[in-house]
């Protein structure tokens, strides 16, 4: 079993990515949430002029995607392009994984809303064998997957041929902290030489109407030894610190936008550091976990 | 292995299929009798019409079904690792939790109709059930005033769940934690989901789900529970709790080869595996028994066997394979946690789970397949697979608790 006792290895981040309203980066991320109306509305929740297909270049694997994870897998590719690892064959499959947070997707979904209609009866009585008969031709083949939170791993795993450790958090405001935290540890222990964290969120995670805007945001993190070898300059190094400096109890907050914000919050603060930072990893952490909240 | 980083198991709790408790998912593991039965909750007419369905009449149906058999499970495991769930949330108690999406009321979205405002109380009413908002009332359950964690890796959530909570333990992020996984999908839209995917058995109840026989035709969908308390081997002892089981590995790793197939030669299989392997410091020849995802798919089943065989090489005959999902059926989100306890169970008894309705041998699955039931064996290490669609692939290793050193 490995053990934490001793000396982690020194973490850095590399690569950074936000896909908001306002535009890519960190800074558009800034000006869309000071110009957020405080309480009366989400603002502007919609990616204009974002295409994803400038990033994700296989058509079909683009189609197969709800436009939250077509978000999450764009702002993964941005961040790959920061730290310089865009090219193919930059990055050792076995050796690299993902730590995406997410909110979760609505099944309320317009074919089910369609095919229920439908299995209600002259009686007004909803008929169950009808609905699944109905279902089996009318309802998305895929339409299991879509609504599974790891399928933001799986497609991004699918396009960049991550082969590494993977989670998925649906903790809530916390999720998106808890990427950065899983994917530091999972590198500090040598468990993979890089990690992306990813989070998006997106339409299809609307409950009852309520509009929820379409951000990304992406990290990558490697090993220091990883980084130098390849010449790469980190945007910060990351430290644990003592472990009695441990966030105290995270709450799950549920919303959708939650789990992005989390991770959001957390990039922002380690590029308002400024370059080449040493930055204490669970301070960080309790920061991003409050402000997503 | 530093001593201090040794995780223990003091503390199980189950609800599945085979019973409520330890105790009687004992009795029906050592039993080896299966338990997929034709579906008493609703008749949908669908061609998948059984199901591993939980028949305690203290769980109700509907959207609160997967909290109260998780409640169940977490009441349980508190229970025997000594844990007074009733005590006022302790910051050093944390919870890793896996949690099933919340299903559907399709009643009552029939009862809406179009009526826009009953159906945002619908979907809020389901949101009331997700992760996030489930996931504190979980913690209130277990006095878990620590960091919660909910991950969701889809079929392999259990595994990484409580190989989440071994890492928290090694890295002092927490003196103990409750991990485990709870999922309620046998309602008629998650089967009609999983029919869509062509991935269901048609077969009769009795011998719908055949894990690596050659006529194997798809899987069975089951719910449940399960819930472990983890800690330190240090901590345990201070505090005088005996160890059920020890938890010694854990990996995790991705197939990056297709949303709903997995690799054929079981690439990221074998990647967990090893993965896991490494984490425990042992050699595949360590390991006494393997609890298989095994499915019962033909294509995951052959696959898993490929990884097993990649990692095992030329010892792959000398290990005892068996999935328990014959039995139970898939739990999907709690599937491994689930079986994470029925290894356990096993290594505590030193019975080799069966693996029910395996008849003929299928040549893509030359595996070491537990036939019989009753089967003793001293076990010391047993390793647990999880996989997932999206090519999620998660292994633990569990130990005998004097197996460690």
């Amino acid at each position: 079993m490995t053990s934490f006792t001793t000396t982690p290895r020194a973490v850095v981040v590399t690569g950074l990515a936000a896909v908001t309203p306002a535009g890519l980066g960190l800074e558009a991320y800034r000006r869309w949430r000071a110009a957020r109306p405080a309480g009366s509305g989400p603002g502007a929740t919609v990616c204009a002029g974002f295409d994803p297909a400038r990033y994700i270049h296989q058509p079909r694997r683009l189609r197969s995607m709800h436009r939250t994870f077509q978000l999450g897998t764009a702002a993964s590719v941005l961040a790959l392009q920061a730290a310089g690892l865009a090219a193919a064959g930059a990055l050792t499959p076995e050796k690299s994984g993902i730590a995406c947070a997410l909110a979760d997707v609505s099944p309320f979904t317009l074919d089910l809303h369609a095919v229920v209609a439908a299995a209600v009866g002259a009686d007004g009585r909803f008929n169950l064998r009808h609905f699944a008969e109905l279902g089996l031709h009318q309802l998305h083949p895929f339409r299991r997957l879509t609504l599974l939170a790891n399928m933001a791993a799986a497609h991004t795993s699918l396009l960049l041929g991550l082969q590494g450790p993977s989670y998925t958090f649906t903790s809530g405001a916390a999720a998106g902290a808890q990427t950065l935290q899983e994917a530091y540890w999972t590198v500090a222990s040598g468990r993979a030489e890089l990690m992306l964290c990813q989070a998006a969120s997106g339409p299809e995670q609307e409950v009852a109407d309520a509009p929820v805007a379409e951000l990304a945001a992406a990290a990558v993190l490697e090993s220091d030894e990883h980084a130098f070898r390849r010449g790469a300059a980190p945007v910060a190094t990351l430290l644990a610190g003592p472990a009695a400096a441990a966030p105290p109890a995270a709450a799950a907050v549920p919303g959708a936008e939650a789990p992005v914000q989390g991770l959001l919050a957390a990039l922002d603060e380690i590029e308002a550091r400024g370059a080449r930072q040493v930055i204490e990893l669970r301070p960080l952490l309790l920061a991003a976990m409050e402000r997503a909240v | 292995m530093s001593p201090s980083a040794a995780c223990v198991i003091t503390g199980a709790g189950i609800v599945s299929p085979l019973g409520t408790g330890l105790e009687a998912n004992r009795a029906a593991l050592r039993a080896g009798a299966g338990h997929i039965a034709p579906i008493q909750a609703f008749s949908a007419g669908l061609a998948a019409d059984c199901a591993g369905e939980v028949t305690d009449p203290a769980v109700p149906r509907g959207q609160e079904r997967a909290e109260a058999m998780a409640r169940m499970a977490l009441a349980e495991c508190c229970a025997q690792a000594g844990l007074d769930a009733g005590s006022a949330p302790d910051p050093r108690r944390a919870l890793s939790f896996a949690i099933g999406k919340a299903t559907v009321d399709l009643e009552a979205l029939a009862a809406a109709g179009g009526d826009a405002a009953a159906r945002a109380r619908l979907e809020q009413h389901r949101a009331h059930f997700d992760a996030p908002a489930l996931l504190p009332r979980l913690a209130r359950a277990c006095a878990a005033g620590g960091p919660q964690y909910s991950s969701y890796t889809a079929c392999a959530s259990g595994n990484d769940a409580v190989g989440l909570a071994m890492r928290l333990i090694q890295r002092g992020e927490a003196d103990v934690v409750i991990a485990g996984a709870t999922d309620a999908q046998v309602h008629p839209l998650s089967l009609l989901e999983f029919e869509l995917l062509s991935a269901l058995s048609h077969e009769p109840a009795a011998r719908a789900c055949r894990p690596f026989d050659r006529n194997r035709t798809g899987f069975v969908v089951g719910e449940g529970a399960a819930a472990l308390v983890v800690e330190s081997a240090e901590h345990a002892a201070r505090r005088g709790a005996p160890a059920v089981a020890s938890l010694a590995g854990y990996g995790s790793s991705l197939d990056a080869h297709g949303l709903t197939k997995c690799h054929p030669q079981g690439r990221g299989a074998a990647l967990a595996m090893r993965a896991a392997l490494a984490d425990a410091g042992l050699q595949p020849r360590h390991i006494d028994y393997i609890n298989a995802h095994g499915t019962g798919t033909v294509l995951n089943d052959q696959a898993e066997a490929a990884a097993i065989a990649a990692v095992w090489g030329d010892a792959v005959a000398s290990v005892p394979v068996s999935s328990t999902k014959a039995m139970t059926g898939h739990l999907l989100t709690a599937a491994s946690a689930v079986e994470a306890v029925l290894t356990a169970l096993a290594l505590q008894d030193g019975v080799l789970p069966l693996n029910l309705n395996f008849e003929q041998a299928d040549a893509d699955c030359r595996l070491n397949i537990i036939a019989a039931p009753g089967r003793r064996a001293r076990m010391r290490f047993a390793m647990s697979n999880g996989f997932g669609f999206g090519g999620q692939n998660s292994s633990l290793i569990l130990a005998f608790p004097s197996s460690l050193s």
